[in-house]
């Protein structure tokens, strides 16, 4: 009988233990689910790394956690760390001695993709890398070539060393973490792949535009260069002639010059002669000039240079040029009353000499100053003398 | 006959061709200087031909200085040449027919071609115009060499 109850009390705390061991694994397979559901929601490597080690130091009811991501490609290092501070900022050079101690450490040394194993990494090593942790538990692990991490899990709270299962419990929560962590790692290259893409597309369509551009550009040219060329064709063709063109050219530019010159010139010239705008001079007939001159009730001037007076003259006209008007006015007419009469001649196509000294005359105030139509030819036709 | 070949190539060279030019170019420019900053003289100078109407000799003293100075200029630089050329030959025929004119209707001026202080013209006068004519006539028609439109235009063609 008392043997009969020993064994029931045997059975019943077999029994109790393996409901203690069932409840354990149903909390696992709780902490497992509860990872899952966590991981799934995210695609960051950053969330992933700190969601995946909140949830397996509560499963393994672990006060530090230290874990780490790599990649070999970009040298890029992410870490998600809890109940623990780094000493600083880990390098990749430290990340990978890190990591080739830890592979040193290793159960079964192996690289081979989405492959887990347990580590124990010497503690200097980890003091050396600068992170403060007492590590219980670890692993290694290899997403793919260019991706590994570690996992390092301090003491638990209770300060029981981790059982066989519960390592089991940290390689299923691991191997969990790597597929989500490798389909985030997936969605970032394809992410960059989309943003190389759309930049891609950008500079491709400026090149584009500015291939457009460019033949718009060129056509251009090409059409000015053709101008150019059938221009210097046909200067060609007319520079070893006389062109109309350039003939008035020449003398257009010349009077606009000529013009301008003059304007700003001290001793410019009126370009239309004065005597065009002033009211001619009181006219005096040949005839009625002769009876004057012969009744000596006048004065003969004759107003031309003096080369043509001395070539030919009337008799007793005084010569009085009008370039020496002043001088030869004092000397020879200065003596005059103003009443008297004055006749004055010499005019050619190209200069009215009478009217000019006429003209300068009345401002003497000579008040009879009449102007011989017909002038010194009129004169000889009536027989009056010339020398 | 290789003597009057030779001659023949003389006469008709383009070197003496360019030489009457820079020479008429600068005779014409340095004419022309004393004109354009005395125009009155020079207006006294042309009314004294007795050619031009009285209206007009003012306009010409103004203007002609300035084509004298422009083809002088174009001859030496050889830009347009040609036509600055017929331009001076048609102003040098001007002149000698209005020079002859004068001798024969006596008229006693001077000449006026470089300033207004000058000796009473001769026949002497005349020929010197008619020898630059004759060379004017000679640059129209052998004038080959150192035209810088001709080759200012020949490196364009190449674009």
């Amino acid at each position: 009988m008392e043997d009969s109850i020993t064994d029931l009390h045997e059975a019943l705390d077999r029994a109790r233990n393996i409901q203690e061991e069932l409840d354990r694994r149903v909390f696992h397979l709780q902490t497992l689910s509860d990872l899952n559901s966590e991981l799934c929601l995210s695609t960051r490597t950053e969330e992933l790394l700190r969601s995946f080690l909140l949830v397996i130091m509560g499963a393994l009811g672990v006060s530090q956690g230290f874990a780490l991501v790599y990649d070999r490609e970009t040298k890029g290092v992410r870490t998600a760390v809890r109940g623990l501070r780094l000493a600083g900022e880990l390098s990749a050079d430290a990340v990978e001695k890190l990591l080739y101690k830890s592979f040193e450490a290793s159960e079964n040394r192996s690289l081979a993709p989405m492959s887990i194993t347990a580590i124990t990494v010497p503690p200097e090593v980890l003091t050396e890398a600068g992170i403060q942790i007492e590590a219980r538990a670890g692993a290694l692990y290899v997403i793919d070539q260019k991706s590994l991490g570690i996992i390092l899990l301090g003491p638990t709270i209770t300060g029981v060393a981790p059982r066989p299962e519960e390592k089991e419990l940290l390689f299923a929560h691991a191997a969990s973490f790597m597929l989500f962590l490798k389909n985030a790692r997936s969605f970032e290259t394809i992410q960059a792949l989309n943003d190389d893409l759309v930049r891609r597309n950008e500079e491709l369509r400026r090149t584009i535009t500015e291939l457009t551009e460019a033949r718009h550009t060129i056509a251009m040219f090409e059409v000015a260069r053709a101008h150019i060329r059938s221009l210097v064709q046909r200067e060609l063709q007319h520079v070893g002639r006389v062109n109309l063109l350039d003939l008035g050219s020449i003398f257009l530019l010349a009077t606009v010059l000529g013009v301008l010159f003059n304007f700003a010139s001290p001793h410019s010239v009126p370009l239309l002669p004065e005597t065009l705008f002033r009211p001619s001079s009181i006219p005096i007939e040949a005839a009625a000039a002769k009876d004057l001159l012969e009744a000596g009730k006048a004065v003969l001037v004759d107003a031309r240079p003096q080369e043509l007076y001395a070539q030919q003259h009337i008799k007793g006209a005084i010569n009085v040029p009008s370039a020496l008007f002043d001088i030869v006015h004092m000397m020879k007419l200065g003596n005059l009353e103003d009443e008297q009469t004055i006749i004055v001649y010499g005019r050619t196509i190209s200069k009215l000499y009478d009217e000019e000294v006429a003209h300068r005359l009345r401002q003497r105030d000579h008040e009879n100053v009449k102007v011989l139509t017909g002038g010194l030819r009129a004169l000889e036709s009536l027989d009056y003398q010339v020398e | 006959m290789r003597f009057g070949e030779a001659t023949k190539r003389v006469l008709t060279s383009e070197y003496l061709a360019l030489a009457f030019r820079l020479y008429i170019g600068a005779i014409f420019i340095y004419a022309s200087m004393n004109k354009i900053n005395y125009a009155a003289e020079f207006s006294e100078t042309i009314a004294s031909y007795q050619l031009v109407p009285f209206w007009a000799v003012n306009l010409l003293a103004v203007m002609m200085p300035w084509a004298e100075l422009i083809c002088g200029i174009l001859l030496i630089t050889g830009i347009k040449s040609k036509s600055a050329t017929a331009v001076l030959g048609i102003m040098l025929t001007i002149f000698s027919a209005a020079i002859f004119f004068s001798l024969l209707r006596n008229i006693p001026i001077g000449c006026g071609c470089f300033s207004s202080v000058e000796e009473t013209m001769s026949w002497t006068t005349l020929l010197r115009d008619v020898v630059w004519l004759a060379m004017s006539v000679h640059i129209y028609f052998f004038d080959s060499t150192l035209q810088l439109d001709k080759r200012f235009l020949i490196s364009l063609k190449d674009i």
